[in-house]
């Protein structure tokens, strides 16, 4: 078994994890970091996937699915930093909310 | 908090059959990932052809900024999209991260200087990662988080580079990425009758100022949410 293809098992190993938490959790902090650690498996497979050997057995790595991975490490840090906010906006209105039912 | 009660959301028989769902997933990715390691499609050697003419020495770097710019302009736009909705979400009446850091004179003075001496480190570190990305791995991604690290440096130790977020110098920096790669594939269109096509004897001059403009985008976009989701500690008193 290759190193690449570790790697790629792993990858789908997080993303199974993470789509399973994602599913049942119900609280939104854990569904986030859930849906990070998918993320970061599908990064890990990709990764992994780039990775290969041409004929001569030299590595032969694949820069696009690299670029790919580095557009989208930069994209789930910004939603994730949206979802957070949303999160952070609704506790805030929640908690509001009961302070004037209760007054 | 309800979380003990919800957190029985699902009754066990069907988290037992999603866990085997999960499973059955699992495994028809990993046989993916089995037959296709024996097949081998990489886009390597084109990348590998063409990259003299791109401007740059890093593959990569030629990948996110001059055969696929369109996807690197979309990104940096998502990244604005980021940053003016969570300006949107803000609470008016809230005291704003920003006014809070001064109040809080009670930093530590070890927090300051560390900061003091960190800062000018990360900052240098940032431009040194912007300039090796043309050929080494590096590039506008890196160099910006490491320069909204030294912003959030700065922030903490109550000395913030900008004192309010609603700021046009602010505002001017998280339009600059997304504005410097419409710009640039507009006056291309004027030259050279398409988009994003550069010149390849003018490609790394140009590549390194659009990288410039992403960085200080990026940072700026991360210290913005950075600022947005700082726990409000002061105003909790």
């Amino acid at each position: 078994m290759s190193t690449a293809l570790l790697f790629g098992l792993c990858g789908i190993v997080l993303f199974v994890l993470g789509l399973y938490f994602a599913l049942t959790t119900t609280e939104m902090l854990r569904r986030i970091l859930a849906i990070n650690i998918m993320g970061n498996g599908v990064f890990m497979l990709l990764i992994a996937a780039a990775y290969q050997h041409d004929v001569s057995g030299l590595p032969n790595t694949d820069p696009v699915p690299h670029a790919l991975v580095l557009t989208g490490i930069v994209v789930a840090v910004s939603a994730t930093a949206l979802a957070l906010k949303l999160v952070c906006r609704a506790h805030e209105l929640a908690a509001e909310q009961r302070e004037e039912g209760d007054g | 908090m309800r979380s003990n009660e919800d957190n029985a959301g699902l009754p066990p028989v069907a988290r037992l059959l999603l866990a085997i769902g999960m499973v059955a997933i699992g495994l028809v990715l990993a046989w993916a990932l089995w037959s296709h390691s024996e097949t081998s499609s990489s886009l390597a050697a084109a990348v590998m052809t063409e990259l003299p003419r791109s401007g740059v020495s890093n593959p990569v770097t030629a990948v996110l900024l001059n055969f696929r710019a369109f996807d690197t302009m979309l990104e940096l736009a998502v990244l604005l999209l980021v940053a003016v909705t969570v300006g949107g979400l803000r609470d008016p009446r809230e005291v704003s991260a920003f006014a809070q850091v001064k109040q809080a004179a009670s930093v530590s003075p070890l927090l300051q200087s560390l900061a003091r001496d960190l800062v000018p480190i990360m900052m240098l570190t940032s431009g040194y990662l912007l300039w090796i990305g043309a050929k080494a791995p590096g590039g506008a991604f890196q160099a910006g988080a490491v320069l909204a690290a030294a912003a959030v440096l700065a922030h903490l130790s109550g000395r913030p580079w900008l004192s309010n977020p609603g700021d046009w110098r602010i505002r001017a920096l998280l339009v600059l990425g997304t504005g410097a790669f419409l710009v640039s594939a507009l006056a291309l269109l004027l030259v050279t009758g398409t988009y994003f096509r550069y010149p390849p004897a003018l490609a790394g001059a140009w590549i390194l100022i659009i990288e410039t403009a992403a960085t200080l985008s990026i940072a700026a976009m991360l210290y913005v949410t950075f600022c947005a989701v700082v726990p409000m500690m002061p105003s909790r008193r």
